[in-house]
């Protein structure tokens, strides 16, 4: 089994290769391949080739570099990174200032001794499940570039899925990491709400934004994650919860873990492919049991809701005289979440707390959920609707129908792919109880172990 | 809460968008209320729920 990101590390501490190497190498590959899946919309060559050097002269200079030293990785565009505007898969923000620093999260992946080499596509503002991006066009599949990668951290995904970088990272509102996950068949983790910094990111939704790693292997995954977090009193969201390291938990096995499959309105509305994906990820563990929460589909819905809202509401000043700049796919949804009564807001928060209570019930006789991360797996591009159940329903605000009550409550979740049978990768949701990541890691870890789930390089037909 | 067999999108945006100062022509109104309709449709299990005065959101959300 292979650790993309912790192999390169290791070659560069062992003297096999250097970070210049490494750098070039990824470089290249991004030159060659990203027109293929569109994942890059910028490319920073100088700034990755500058630091590169600095880690090979620390190396020969006899001192201790982080884990992820010489690593490459990527951010999804609405990150800050010094020097070029962030523009959050704008128009609008095409003519920002330049960001005067990193994001956050950046400055802790570079902490670690990994190299960024850029930004990457997305849903303007974040608001998407497609990555369909009218101003930089379409994020495309790796494993089949007619169909989407997801979002709105498609670039993300799909950077990690065509092998260009080992590590990615992107944002998760109401899906946007564990949906690119699953559609390229990758994993990624939305961690609990308020455990990683924000700062340095354009938000989207105050109440539901959470930022996170995509990575093509679990112990590569969990270094990332474990590099991001560290308290940062410039997030006012931030909770004040101690960095947790996780690594040391990837060997624990299923040992004492109690594991039920989410029901009701999780288990409604699949595909084959993702029924099959959640049975073959729940026979593996062994899970029997299943979990109904009668909320789950109300608060689906007060997701819906708090984002319309919050995400009019942000940007009700720039629509104001600008709305026709805006992604034309969201000009409307935008404006209309705008004009929604405070009362729906206020509504949607109370259920909020009322569906966290319900779902630590769950977890006083369980210790980890599963759910699948998508109905279906990767529709085509300017697919207008899929199918759910028995009806058709529009794509772009219905990928996420099984992420959202998860994230409304801000637990989190490991998304594992699996590759089964299909030709296309699909994903299922380990969910933890608030704060307890090194659960669902712990298990994705075992899933991997015993080959049930994994993310190749993707190979387009 | 919002009844959304009674809600008339098209009426709501026809009379709250000039009040938010944006300015928006007829065609454009009537994309709106269609968007509008459809987030009020998605939202309408959660506009079911009846919640009780003690359901309180928190001042600051901990999970």
């Amino acid at each position: 089994m292979s650790d993309p990101a912790l192999d390169i590390a290791r070659c560069i501490r062992a003297g096999e290769t250097t970070a210049r190497a490494v750098t070039e190498a990824a470089l290249a590959r991004i030159a060659a391949q990203n027109p293929a899946v569109n994942a890059f919309t910028a490319v920073l060559a100088e700034r990755a080739l500058a630091d590169a050097a600095a880690i090979d002269a620390r190396i020969a200079a006899g001192e201790a570099l982080g884990p992820l030293a010489g690593v490459p990785f990527a951010a999804k565009n609405l990150f800050d990174l010094e020097g070029i505007p962030t523009l959050a898969g704008s128009k609008i923000r095409r003519t920002a200032p330049p960001a005067t620093g990193d994001a956050f999260l950046v400055r802790q992946m570079q902490a670690a001794g990994a190299i960024c080499l850029g930004a990457l596509n997305m849903d303007e503002f974040a608001y998407g499940f497609t990555t369909e991006n009218s101003h930089d066009g379409p994020a495309r599949n790796p494993h089949d570039p007619s169909r989407i990668a997801g979002g709105s951290s498609g670039g993300s995904g799909a950077a990690v899925a065509a092998g260009l970088v080992p590590i990615s990272l992107g944002t998760d509102t109401n899906g946007s990491i564990r949906v690119p996950a699953s559609l390229n068949g990758i994993w990624g983790v939305k961690p609990t709400y308020g455990r990683l910094s924000r700062h340095g990111s354009f938000p989207f939704v105050y109440a539901l934004d959470h930022v996170g790693p995509f990575a093509r292997s679990v112990a590569d995954l969990a270094a990332a994650y474990d590099a991001l977090q560290g308290l940062d009193p410039a997030d006012p969201a931030q909770a004040p919860q101690p960095p947790d390291p996780v690594t040391p938990a990837l060997v624990g096995g299923l040992a004492g873990l109690r594991v039920a499959v989410l029901g009701g309105w999780f288990s409604r509305q699949q595909s084959a492919a993702a029924r099959g994906a959640v049975a073959a990820v729940a026979g593996a563990l062994g899970a029997t049991r299943v979990v109904e929460w009668d909320l789950a589909e109300a608060s689906r819905a007060a997701a819906f809701l708090i984002t319309s809202s919050e995400g009019g509401a942000l940007h009700l000043p720039t629509l104001r005289g600008h709305f026709e700049d805006y992604e034309p796919l969201t000009q409307d949804r935008l404006l209309a979440g705008a004009l929604l009564p405070a009362s729906v807001l206020v509504h949607a928060h109370r259920l909020r707390r009322w569906f966290r209570d319900q779902v630590a019930e769950a977890f006083r006789h369980a210790d980890i959920l599963i759910a699948p991360s998508t109905p279906c797996p990767a529709p085509l591009i300017g697919q207008p609707t899929i199918r759910l159940g028995a009806d058709e329903v529009p794509t772009r605000p219905n990928i996420g129908v099984y992420t959202q009550p998860i994230s409304f409550i801000g637990l989190p979740v490991v998304g594992v792919p699996v590759h089964g049978n299909e030709a296309l990768p699909i994903g299922v949701q380990i969910i933890a109880p608030p704060w307890q990541e090194q659960l669902a890691l712990r298990v994705a870890a075992h899933l991997e172990r015993i080959g049930v789930v994994g993310a190749p390089i993707a190979e387009a037909p | 809460m919002l009844d959304p067999d009674r809600f008339d999108p098209a009426a709501h945006v026809a009379a709250v968008a000039p009040a938010v100062g944006l300015v928006l022509d007829a065609e454009r109104q009537a994309r709106v209320a269609a968007a509008l309709a459809l987030v009020v449709r998605i939202a309408a299990p959660a506009f079911a729920v009846d919640v009780t005065e003690t359901a309180e959101p928190a001042p600051v959300y901990r999970p």
